[in-house]
């Protein structure tokens, strides 16, 4: 597409290139040092809340499994007894698929949890790990408990 | 025009040295000063043009050089420093319209002029402000074209990168926009 240079002359004729725009006195110059204070303070604004999580992750770590344990011990066994009403009647395929799919579910909350923090050290790393370790060998016993 | 290759070929080299230390996290308090000194004034008047208040340029401003600091580590080095900051400049002022136009009711465009004429730090005369009314009349597109073209003399093939459209898309937007914007001025009673 071609421009039209006369007309954006014409245009420059009547209004000029000043927009009629300007500044408080001595903007630019103190520009550097306020963009300094508000990222010092955004900054500072973060810190206490990284800090708190940090505090209470081992303590929310806990509690995460406490309720993970208490719904594998309630909820599946719940379901089992709505879903089925003869326990027996199940085969151990039938009862290994519902434990998997549980966890599964159970796997993509914590999933999304431990997405949501971005920071993690070694130390959560062994904790999640530990908790794994913890809800396997619930499972296990579990799946020890229907076989029976 | 031998003093305009100069400086190109300067800010060139100083960016070239700012995004090293920024990358390499050497110095770079200071090498981010450096780098808010060389662009300030070039970002700032992109975004007042658009948001038309010198108080929420300044917001809009500090946001992007915000922006600028967290992401510079991430910064390709596929364009130059000075496109990238100015597409998030751009995008920082877009979304800055766009949350005031929700919060608002009726036309945003009058509600922003009128602010505009209240606003200590415009002194603009009558043919400035008919010529900020034209503008404020374009679809948003085309007031990006027109104020990057007409204000900031920016090369078509810089403003393709910023804005992501084609080189033929983006004179078609800035003749339309001469085009409507000289009726307008033709039509008003100066």
């Amino acid at each position: 597409m071609k421009v039209d240079f006369k007309e954006i002359e014409e245009l420059r004729k009547i209004s000029g290139v000043n927009s009629g725009f300007r500044t408080p006195e001595g903007y630019f110059e103190t520009l550097e040092d306020r963009l300094e204070m508000r990222m010092e303070a955004f900054g500072e604004e973060k810190k206490p809340s990284a800090k708190v999580i940090q505090l209470f992750k081992p303590m929310l770590a806990l509690a995460a499994c406490f309720v993970l344990v208490m719904l594998l011990f309630r909820y599946p066994a719940q379901q089992i007894s709505d879903s089925y009403a003869d326990a027996e009647s199940m085969s151990t395929t039938e009862l290994f698929e519902l434990a998997v799919n549980n966890y599964v579910g159970d796997m993509e909350l914590a999933n999304l949890l431990w997405q949501d923090d971005a920071e993690h050290t070694d130390a959560d790393t062994e904790l999640m790990v530990s908790e794994l370790t913890c809800y396997v060998n619930d499972l296990d016993l579990i799946s020890g408990m229907m076989n029976e | 025009m031998l003093a305009v290759e100069d400086q190109e070929v300067k800010e060139f080299m100083d960016e070239k040295q700012i995004i090293q230390q920024l990358k390499q996290g050497v110095d770079k308090q200071r090498a981010f000063r450096a780098l808010v000194g060389l662009y300030k004034e070039r970002l700032y008047w992109h975004i007042r043009r658009m948001v038309l208040l010198h108080d929420d340029a300044d917001d809009v401003l500090q946001n992007t050089f915000i922006k600028v600091w967290k992401g510079v580590e991430s910064f390709r080095e596929d364009s130059s420093l000075y496109t990238w900051m100015y597409r998030i400049a751009t995008n920082e002022a877009l979304n800055f319209l766009e949350q005031q136009k929700r919060k608002g009711f009726g036309d945003y465009e009058d509600a922003m002029l009128a602010g505009m004429q209240a606003d200590s730090f415009f002194d603009g005369d009558a043919v400035q402000l008919k010529l900020q009314e034209a503008i404020a009349s374009l679809p948003e597109k085309q007031r990006l074209v027109f104020n990057m073209r007409y204000y900031d003399d920016i090369k078509y093939q810089d403003m393709e990168k910023i804005l992501d459209t084609s080189e033929g898309a983006l004179k078609a937007s800035y003749h339309h926009a001469v085009r409507k914007i000289t009726a307008y001025m033709e039509n008003s009673d100066l």
